[in-house]
């Protein structure tokens, strides 16, 4: 099926003028599925660090959120083991006048304020409500570890 | 239809969905967002609230864009869509539409002459020739479809061809007619057909060739030859056929034989020694069971159930045997149920009596012969086993009634002893009532002289005999001892 030009000019625009910190590019051989790159924010125990992500444009985008799942492992309540994220947005919140940018900016908001009220990962979750400073130390740790790279 | 707009349009034109500038812009009455009508209700159809700020949303809500912003769009600078084809022609988006439909050449249009189905570009509707176009030939004014008229020139029966033999011109359909009169045309010898290599034109045949072709001298010869051979391969075509169709009865036979080999199964035999099954014992024994003694019954049962063992487990092992003897026997003979008789004896039999050769098979058939019915070979084989079978089972219920019979002469004859032992035992009461009476007599005498002996036998049988009386009312059974022992 043809992509729909809105696919497309999204994508010349994220590769023309990407969001500060954010790189998307499309898959050569699918152009509906992105490798992605967020550099942790200045400020939250993610800094410095580059995570990688993938990111899906199902058919019916964009009435449908994309599917986005983090592939660098990061200590954050509301992002899992297996990468997948909590965030309303990419659920019941989606809007089709959201884009790509915009999801890729919410989750790069999503790691400066980390969310435990609404965790993904309970045991990070309980971590930093019960021991923030050690609970970022840790994140720290893992950002150096697996997202300096 | 995807507009390709010559400038970059003010984003403020853009539908947040489809990220183009709006088509039929509407606008919510509650929010005053404005998108795409087809965008919108695409997505009222997903969720139903506002893309922008997620307030509820329905298509009721929906109202056409103001006119400003409707004109805004309608107006912005698109190029045609067949642009790639080469129309480099740019208008206002409202305009496009017309351009399309009747001016730019490299829009498609139906063949202008409505004779063909072909769609194709404006710019080459002008030149096109329709290869349904109706034309006539020049030459002979038949109609036909211009595709055809290419093929048909070259066949035309009225356009102008030369000989080429002759370089005389005339028209397609003289042509045949001209060829077999024409004089300087090639033509073969008459007598090629029979090995006359000679070809050259029409003229010079009988002047120079015919008188002396070889062949021409002896083509007597080669009609005759020719008729004896045609008559030949007819009778050669007929002899065929009736090979043919004996060819086939002969196939139809064995299949016939083959599945009649397969219906007969073991009753098969190849050889041709069916003298046998005529003599053959019948494996059926049905034995009239209220004519023959029960010991003679017995007799020839155990006899007959041996051999028709025998003849069951392999029916043909006996049967060279048999066949070589039958002439010796009389198979059927009235006279030799006496000798059937006397079977009953031992082995040790006189041997003489059967000539000598006769075996103990051989006397249990024509035992059989004597009380059963002969195998019946007119029916089929399912029948013969029906039959069989039938004779099995009279025999059956024949030895169940001999045996009943036997039960009831055993009875009767039980019975009848038994009254006879009933009859001696009275007799036997009765004699000793006067015994008794003796008896009694006499101890009068003796005991009157006081002569009291304790051991005396008879004494101790005394006390029985002391009430006789009650004796009797006692054995009710020996009521009817007086009046025998008075007989």
């Amino acid at each position: 099926m043809a992509l729909p030009k809105r696919i497309i000019k999204e994508t010349e625009r994220l590769v023309a003028d990407p969001a500060p910190g954010i790189t998307a590019a499309p898959h050569e051989d699918n152009l509906r599925y992105f490798d992605v790159t967020i550099q942790g924010p200045d400020g939250s125990p993610f800094q410095q660090g580059i995570f990688k992500l993938e990111l899906f444009l199902p058919e019916e985008y964009p009435m449908a959120p994309p599917k986005v799942r983090f592939l660098t492992k990061i200590y954050h309540p509301n992002i899992d083991k297996l990468g997948r994220i909590c965030l309303d947005i990419l659920k019941d919140k989606w809007s089709p006048a959201l884009q790509i940018r915009t999801v890729l900016l919410s989750v790069q908001a999503l790691l400066s304020a980390p969310n435990p009220d609404d965790p993904l990962a309970p045991d990070v979750a309980k971590h930093y409500k019960e021991d923030e400073k050690g609970a970022m130390g840790v994140s720290r740790e893992w950002t150096a570890l697996y997202a300096s790279g | 239809m995807l507009f390709n707009y010559v400038a970059e349009p003010n984003s403020n034109l853009l539908c947040c969905i489809c990220r183009m500038p709006f088509i039929e812009p509407a606008t919510t009455r509650t929010c005053s967002h404005t998108f795409c009508r087809d965008c919108i209700v695409e997505a009222i159809g997903h969720a139903r609230q506002c893309p922008v700020d997620r307030s509820p949303l329905s298509a009721e809500d929906l109202v056409p864009a103001n006119s400003i912003i409707r004109s805004l769009v309608d107006e912005l600078i698109v190029e045609c869509i067949h642009r790639a084809s080469g129309c480099p022609h740019t208008c206002q988006r409202q305009l496009l539409t017309a351009h399309i439909m009747d001016v730019c050449p490299f829009s498609s249009v139906a063949c202008p002459k409505g004779e063909c189905d072909q769609i194709l570009a404006r710019i080459d509707a002008k030149s096109h020739r329709c290869p349904h176009t109706r034309v006539s030939c020049e030459l002979c004014g038949v109609k036909m479809q211009l595709d055809d008229l290419k093929n048909h020139i070259r066949e035309c029966t009225d356009s102008i061809v030369t000989c080429e033999y002759c370089s005389f011109e005339l028209s397609r359909s003289e042509l045949p007619a001209h060829n077999t009169s024409c004089p300087e045309a090639i033509i073969p010898c008459p007598q090629g057909s029979n090995g006359c290599g000679w070809t050259g034109p029409r003229t010079t045949l009988a002047s120079l060739h015919t008188p002396f072709c070889p062949y021409e001298a002896i083509k007597g010869f080669f009609a005759a030859n020719a008729t004896k051979l045609e008559r030949i391969t007819e009778e050669n075509l007929m002899l065929r056929h009736k090979v043919d169709i004996l060819e086939s009865h002969l196939q139809n036979t064995k299949r016939e034989l083959q599945s009649a080999k397969t219906a007969l199964g073991p009753w098969f035999r190849p050889d041709g020694v069916y003298a046998y099954s005529s003599s053959r014992p019948s494996t059926s024994s049905d034995l009239a069971p209220d004519l023959q003694p029960a010991s003679a019954s017995t007799s020839a049962g155990r006899f007959s159930s041996g051999s028709d063992a025998a003849a069951l487990l392999s029916p043909f092992d006996h049967a060279p045997l048999q066949d070589a003897l039958a002439a010796y026997f009389p198979s059927n003979d009235p006279a030799y149920p006496a000798l059937a008789r006397r079977q009953t004896l031992p082995s040790g039999w006189d041997p003489a009596f059967g000539g000598g050769a006769n075996n103990n098979n051989a006397r249990a058939s024509t035992q059989h012969t004597q009380t059963v019915a002969p195998l019946n070979l007119s029916t089929t084989l399912e029948g013969a086993l029906v039959g069989v079978r039938e004779s099995v089972v009279a025999l059956s219920g024949a030895v169940d009634s001999l045996g009943r019979r036997n039960d009831i002469a055993l009875t009767n004859e039980a019975l009848r002893l038994n009254e006879e032992v009933m009859s001696l035992r009275a007799n036997m009461h009765g004699l000793r009532m006067q015994v008794h009476t003796i008896m009694m007599d006499r101890n009068a005498q003796v005991t009157g002289r006081g002569g009291e002996n304790p051991n005396n036998n008879i004494d101790g049988a005394w006390p029985m005999a002391m009430h006789p009386p009650r004796f009797y009312n006692y054995n009710p059974q020996a009521a009817g001892a007086p009046s025998i022992t008075k007989l």
